[in-house]
């Protein structure tokens, strides 16, 4: 039976080889500043696409879980004297509970009413960054956040900031493609596209809804702890909902259910704005447009199943040996 | 071991004002094939979902297997052994047709988070196995060679099928289908006939609503009438030819008291 099993190029490695090279050429401090901001990103966005893409459910309320990995992150590096290590893990636990608990809570509504959940959740999560205080140093947010050191090794520079975060990115991608093909992604992907016919198949759709924010929240987590050793300041001001959609968008434009499409959507939103000013200044609105151009026309983005990429940009399917396309409008109504 | 597999007992159903179901007493037994039959809006489709759990009877019980299942939720009562296909059909769309058929597989599948991200051997010899066994059963179905299209995009007559490769690689104790040749041109409906007699060879019982006389005529071993949520006959396909409460079903009486 060997016919109906996969097999892959091993593009990975590769790709990862070349990332390798980018400090090299790049040299400038603000850029790879921009670079490291872009594979962080790309941990979050992969995260999202584990409960979008994959779950199919809408979390309008990722950067809450960002903020939530960084505070806890740098409250216990600059309080108590933790080492990086176990602040940068306890974050993702920390979140992975959270993400349990909020899961829990909307394990049994239906997609709108846990999209409402979600914002419901960001906003408390910014009220209490911005007013406990004590904890998370108010409105000022927190200072000074010590740089990550590992086995006495301190990523101080951008350049091995770089390489932390690339490495960081690289394990994060090939454990959530893992999961993805495993039995737990097989069962998201159901609850997805027919959670009657999922229950059906033995699937307890709360449970696996519980599972998939638990795991994503995870990922979210450390990205944020990353993040916040990173900027070395942890502002209230940065874990709003409008912060959550950007992070969305990145998702979506790069197409949803794909991993290497995460990473190219923040990519771009991440680089784009910082190439001009004044696409800085627009970037909204551009973004904006986009998402209006991309839901009418282009709704699973640049490398999602018949996205952008399979359709305009890979020109394979007028090649003579090249299959039929897929038949369109065979959806189940 | 009990010649029953599942029993219902006097189920009630109501929708606010409408009787769906109307004490309907109903008995499968292991290794048969029980065909339900009855008018459109007769209950049929309704009682599968109580039988399964997807709503709970307003009165009644539900055993299976020996067990009292009434109102248990879905995932559970499949567990214990029960696939069903749908009478507008429900895949996964966006993902392979293997994958849909592997989705069955779930709780027979045992692999844990720790052997998925380390790639243990023990886990990846399991997924192997399950993919194995997908393809056997899709090699079974005549949909060998779609194995990795998306669900969706295959034509309606095996998309059906994919419905039964996957309810099929749960290994059930019981296979509800429903209305499992609505859509299929004859020769397709024959070709149906063959296959569900070989699905009954490999174990399960099989419950099949039909509105096609001839298919559910030539497979069933007892043939169950429903009308107007009612059980109105049961018993052999050439018993429930002649009962002259079943033409009256179907044909509406000599005088027609309006609902048809």
């Amino acid at each position: 039976m060997e016919k109906h099993r996969r097999f892959g190029i091993p593009l990975g490695p590769i790709v990862v080889a070349v990332a390798c090279l980018i400090p090299l050429v790049v040299t400038n401090d603000y850029h790879l500043r921009v670079l490291v901001m872009a594979l962080l990103y790309s941990i979050v966005a992969l995260s999202i696409n584990l409960i979008v893409g994959i779950s199919g459910q809408l979390d309008f309320g990722r950067s809450a879980f960002i903020g939530l990995g960084a505070f806890w992150s740098a409250i216990l590096m600059q309080r108590f004297g933790a080492p990086f290590w176990i602040a940068f893990l306890t974050a993702g636990l920390f979140c992975t509970v959270v993400g349990a608990g909020l899961g829990i809570l909307c394990r049994k509504s239906t997609f709108d009413y846990l999209t409402l959940i979600t914002i419901g959740f960001n906003e408390i999560c910014r009220l209490i960054f911005l007013n406990w205080q004590d904890v998370t140093g108010g409105a000022m947010g927190l200072r000074r956040v010590p740089a990550p050191s590992l086995f006495g090794y301190t990523f101080d520079t951008n350049v091995k900031y770089f390489y932390l975060a690339l490495a960081l990115l690289a394990i994060c991608y090939v454990a959530i493609q893992r999961i993805i093909k495993s039995k737990l992604g097989r069962a998201f992907e159901a609850l997805r596209d027919d959670s009657i016919a999922a229950a059906y198949a033995g699937i307890p759709i709360p449970t696996y809804k519980v599972i998939n924010f638990a795991v994503a929240s995870f990922f979210t987590g450390i990205a944020g702890s990353a993040m916040v050793h990173y900027t070395q300041y942890a502002s209230p001001f940065n874990y709003t909902m409008d912060e959550s959609i950007y992070i969305l968008q990145m998702a979506i434009l790069g197409g949803l259910g794909s991993l290497p499409g995460s990473i190219l959507g923040t990519a771009i939103l991440v680089i784009a704005p910082e190439i001009s000013r004044t696409f800085y200044e627009y970037r909204l609105m551009f973004v904006g447009f986009m998402m209006v151009v991309m839901m009418i026309w282009a709704p699973n983005g640049i490398l999602g199943k018949q996205g952008i990429g399979e359709r305009v940009i890979g020109l394979g399917r007028f090649l003579p040996w090249a299959k039929p396309p897929a038949v369109e409008g065979g959806e189940i109504r | 071991m009990s010649q029953v597999l599942m029993r219902a007992e006097r189920i009630d159903k109501s929708f606010g004002g409408v009787q769906a179901l109307l004490g309907v007493d109903l008995e499968i037994r292991r290794d048969e094939i029980l065909g339900v039959i009855g008018p459109n809006g007769a209950g049929k489709t309704t009682l599968f979902n109580v039988l399964t759990g997807f709503s709970r009877p307003t009165k009644g019980t539900v055993f299976f297997d020996g067990q009292d299942v009434t109102g248990k939720p879905v995932y559970r009562v499949c567990q214990k052994g029960i696939g069903r296909t749908f009478q507008n059909i429900r895949l996964f769309g966006q993902m392979t047709v293997i994958d849909n058929v592997v989705v069955g597989m779930h709780t027979r599948l045992h692999t844990y988070l720790l052997g998925i991200a380390l790639k243990l051997p023990s886990t990846m010899r399991k997924e192997r196995e399950a993919y194995d066994k997908a393809g056997r059963i899709l090699d079974y179905l005549g949909l060998g060679d779609a194995a990795w299209e998306l669900a969706a995009n295959l034509p309606y007559g095996r998309q059906r099928k994919v419905e039964i490769a996957r309810a099929l690689a749960s290994e059930p104790k019981l296979l509800l289908l429903d209305e499992p040749s609505a859509g299929m041109n004859p020769q397709e409906a024959s070709e149906l006939m063959t296959l569900i007699s070989g699905i009954r060879k490999m174990g399960p019982s099989l419950v099949v609503i039909e509105h096609n006389m001839q298919v559910v005529m030539g497979i069933s071993d007892r043939v169950a009438v429903l009308d107007f949520g009612k059980k109105i006959c049961e018993g052999t396909p050439e018993e429930v030819r002649r009962d002259e409460g079943v033409i009256e079903a179907y044909l509406g009486q000599e005088e027609d008291t309006g609902a048809a």
